[in-house]
């Protein structure tokens, strides 16, 4: 959750406010030393408390102006990646209507034969069937050994 | 310590969850259909042009089967050696 919350901080915030953040706790922390000087007990506690808020935000700023820079820098890997992922995915496609069109020309290659194979089947089959009969056994085998595969899906 | 301990977790940070997200390539939808079963001669037919046309059939049949699966084998290659390449 916590690790959600700084990721999305350091993508909505610009670098810039975290380079704010150290300075104000740099001049913080430079400047609660003289508030210390001051001998009232309370501007010393004040100093204190201003001594450690400034070190926690100069350190704080600091720690997420590398984060910023990193995030930026896997932001902008990611930029790269998703448009290498568009311009593969656009070559997918290209390349599929050029396998697509392949595929049905060769189809259309076959079935044009298959229809000359037939015409001619059909043109010599007076010939072809006035010497020779089939026996049942001959078709029967035949058959057996174009008998679809059981469980085929 | 204790304060140490509730920092560690700014230690994740780095761990970002990167969102690129790549779709599984299309394939030509006529690559889809599987191929049919072989034809039967009729039993009853003594006729060898009926056996013959049959058989022919069945030939032309392996043949687009045999084009269906050369075009998945091209097809994959193709599809891979894209992929391979957005690396």
């Amino acid at each position: 959750m916590l690790t959600w919350l700084i990721e999305h901080t350091l993508l909505v915030l610009p670098t810039w406010f975290w380079f704010l953040v150290s300075g104000i706790g740099a001049v913080l922390y430079f400047f609660s030393g003289f508030i210390q000087a001051i001998p009232f007990a309370q501007a010393r506690l004040a100093g204190y408390s201003i001594k450690y808020i400034g070190l926690a935000l100069l350190l704080g700023g600091v720690y997420l102006t590398g984060s910023a820079g990193v995030t930026a820098l896997w932001q902008s890997e990611i930029k790269e990646a998703n448009a290498r992922v568009e311009a593969a995915e656009a070559k997918s496609k290209e390349t599929n209507i050029v396998i697509q069109k392949e595929y049905v020309d060769r189809i259309q290659t076959v079935k044009q034969i298959e229809i000359q194979v037939r015409e001619k089947i059909v043109k010599d089959a007076a010939r072809i069937d006035a010497e020779c009969k089939i026996a049942p056994e001959a078709i029967a085998d035949l058959n057996a050994a174009a008998m679809p595969l059981k469980g085929k899906k | 310590m204790k304060i140490a301990i509730l920092l560690l977790p700014l230690l994740l940070v780095g761990c970002l969850n990167v969102p690129v997200a790549e779709t599984f390539p299309e394939v030509p939808a006529e690559l889809l259909v599987a191929c049919p079963d072989l034809k039967q001669v009729d039993p009853a037919t003594t006729k060898l042009s009926e056996v013959i046309g049959v058989v022919s059939d069945n030939y032309g049949q392996y043949k687009e089967c045999q084009i269906k699966v050369d075009t998945w084998v091209e097809w994959y290659k193709h599809q891979k050696e894209i992929f391979n390449n957005i690396k």
